[in-house]
């Protein structure tokens, strides 16, 4: 049995770690939310990545005379990514004999170069997910340690509701704001329960030997690099150049077809194809090839699985797959980077990522509620806390907005500045999330309505602009099965449209969530609301 | 606990965090030093330390937060970290 004074602890950790982590997990949930449909922002952002899909793309054909034209060193390395199910193109990555990096995309059905507007798209809330931004990775641990106290939240969320199921089905959206604002809370929490545990604890184990550099390198005399060697298979070299030229080569399709029919014959019909053929040492003699499922597209664990293969002989030279433990590992990390082809699943996440930040945010403007209903709050205090609170929940989506009208209204080719469009479109990003803190600062409670009108807009003006800018409307999205498009401005449009109900909704209780001094305590409300 | 000042309850946080950090690194380490001996890769071995330890720092965290004798259970912490933290590189030594 659970004692009262238990519960009560819970009760303070609970609303400690909220007050504390709250706006930077809404950030990392909605821009985590946001990577679900990374490639698709891509398409919406990217409108040169708009290609129908390819069936059976020979990549002899297509790249092979591309690639020998590249100027790579010796011991290069050339990957080249055929086309998957969320992303049409193939896409070629290589370092250069002077060490540069460089990205290629190729059309599937014609062979032709593809250049991408410069946008940073769904890279850039992916990247925002983890590392938010800051400098010298000290995103890493401000992430790492929000989604550890996002677990102790679920673990003394359950415990302070003496009730946590029956309260689950409770819902009073009429009753009064506050306890509205409670049971949305539970609600949206419960819901996904074992998804808002799961992502942060799959997210930290991904990160693991960032987050434990000096464990995870003791059973290795602290040689990390071995680590991930033994984790990653590919860091190691299986032949060195010979240091004489090669000949051109000539087929690789039949070695990504060889590894793909060892894989089926030992998985089944269902098993996953390959997504990488990296090509090693190619101008060498002694070049090789080695086909890799990093993500593979129908199975929740991720790999590296590899096949290598030495392109004199055609013998298979090097095998990789994970063992068990790093399997079970890589299966816990699956879960977080869906890289597997599943829309209904997909949408789930999408779904429950949305709860997420449903909870987080609804938490926080309870814990603001309750602690002004009880006058503990210096008007000052109040301002401040809420211009964070209004700046973190709305003042991010209306800054997302903002990205995507950015990358509408932005020319493709800038002639009047230095500065690549890709840092423009996220400076406009950050410079209106400042804004909306601003901005709440100074209209104060009024600013959660005024938010609501902006995403609204913004969100209603993107899906124009796209219309403008592309051509393609909605409509035109749909009948032309450019899915990833379609799906977007739908999204947008439904936005808009709850922006709009939920600023309306605002704007009839005059100013948001009505207080209730004098109203009784009510039972759950003690372990969150007294605590503090 | 309501009872308790601001001060104790950011001193239970602290040892929570950072106790319960030290103690994570050194169950980490001492997992991935140890299982090799019985017969266990390096890799798997550090893999399955990091999948352990991530349960074992929330349990440490709430165990902080609840204890009816934080002073004590801060001890108790400190020491068994300091110990694998210790211990864990000699037993990698020895493989």
């Amino acid at each position: 049995m659970i004692s009262e004074r238990f519960r009560q602890s819970m009760g303070w950790l609970h609303t400690w770690l909220g007050i504390a982590l709250s706006a930077v997990l809404f950030a990392v949930f909605w821009t985590g939310t946001l990577t679900v449909f990374d490639k698709e922002i891509d398409q919406w952002m990217k409108p040169e990545l708009r290609i129908a899909s390819a069936d059976n793309v020979s990549l002899d054909s297509l790249v092979l005379q591309r690639v020998a034209t590249f100027d790579t060193g010796p011991d290069s390395v050339i990957w080249i990514g055929p086309p998957r199910d969320r992303q049409s193109v193939i896409r070629l990555f290589y370092d250069d004999a002077a060490g540069e990096s460089h990205e290629e995309l190729i059309d599937p059905h014609n062979g032709k170069l593809i250049k991408p507007t410069d946008s940073d798209a769904g890279e850039f809330f992916f990247r925002f997910h983890f590392m938010l931004h800051l400098p010298d990775g000290i995103g890493y641990y401000v992430v790492g340690l929000a989604a550890l106290g996002m677990m102790i939240l679920i673990i003394s969320g359950i415990f302070i509701h003496r009730k946590i199921f029956q309260e689950f089905f409770t819902f009073r959206p009429k009753k009064r704001a506050r306890r509205a604002v409670l049971d949305f809370h539970n609600l949206t929490g419960v819901i996904a329960l074992p998804f808002h545990f799961l992502i942060p604890f799959s997210g930290l184990l991904i990160l693991a030997t960032t987050y434990l550099p000096w464990s995870m390198g003791v059973p290795y005399q602290g040689d990390l690099k071995q680590l991930r060697t033994d984790q990653l298979g590919y860091e190691e070299r299986k032949i060195e150049p010979a240091g004489v030229p090669g000949g051109a080569i000539a087929a690789i399709d039949r070695y990504r077809d060889r590894a793909e029919a060892i894989w089926r014959s030992e998985e089944g019909r269902a098993s996953s194809s390959a997504e990488w053929i990296a090509i090693f040492n190619p101008k060498d003699a002694n070049a090789y090839v080695m086909i890799e499922r990093y993500f593979p597209d129908r199975r929740v664990a991720i790999g590296p699985d590899q096949l290598t293969f030495d392109l004199r002989s055609g013998d298979i030279i090097g095998r990789f797959a994970p063992q068990p433990v790093n399997y079970v590992n890589n299966w816990i990390e699956g879960l977080h980077w869906i890289q597997f082809d599943h829309w209904p699943l997909r949408w789930l996440y999408f779904l429950a990522g949305l709860s997420g930040c449903a909870m987080i945010g609804s938490g926080l403007l309870f814990w603001i509620e309750a602690r002004l209903s009880k006058g503990r709050m210096d008007p000052a205090s109040v301002r401040v806390v809420r211009a964070i609170s209004i700046g973190s929940i709305t003042g991010i989506i209306v800054a997302t907005c903002a990205f995507l009208i950015a990358n509408r209204l932005l020319p493709k080719v800038i002639g009047f500045t230095d500065v690549p469009r890709h840092e423009i479109e996220i400076g406009i990003f950050f410079g209106t999330w400042f804004m909306t803190f601003a901005h709440a600062a100074l209209r104060r409670k009024k600013a959660w309505r005024d938010q609501s009108i902006f995403i609204a807009v913004g969100a209603g003006a993107a899906v124009l602009l796209n219309w403008l800018t592309t051509g393609m409307h909605p409509v035109a999205a749909i009948d032309g099965a450019i899915w990833p498009v379609a799906a977007m401005d739908a999204l947008l449009l439904g936005g808009a449209a709850f922006a709009v109900l939920a600023a309306r909704r605002l704007g009839r209780s005059g100013q948001g969530a009505v207080t209730d001094p004098a109203r009784p305590r009510e039972e759950s409300d003690i372990a969150a609301g007294q605590a503090v | 606990m309501s009872g308790e000042t601001t001060l104790a309850r950011s001193g239970r946080l602290a040892v929570a965090l950072i106790g319960g950090y030290a103690f994570t690194a050194g169950l980490v380490a001492m997992i991935g030093a140890g299982l090799p001996h019985w017969g266990m890769e390096r890799v798997e071995a550090a893999t399955l330390g990091a999948i352990l330890g991530l349960p074992a720092y929330l349990v440490i965290i709430i165990w902080v937060a609840s204890s009816v004798r934080p002073l004590r259970t801060a001890l108790v912490i400190v020491v068994a970290a300091l110990t694998m933290i210790l211990l864990a590189p000699m037993l990698a030594g020895g493989a």
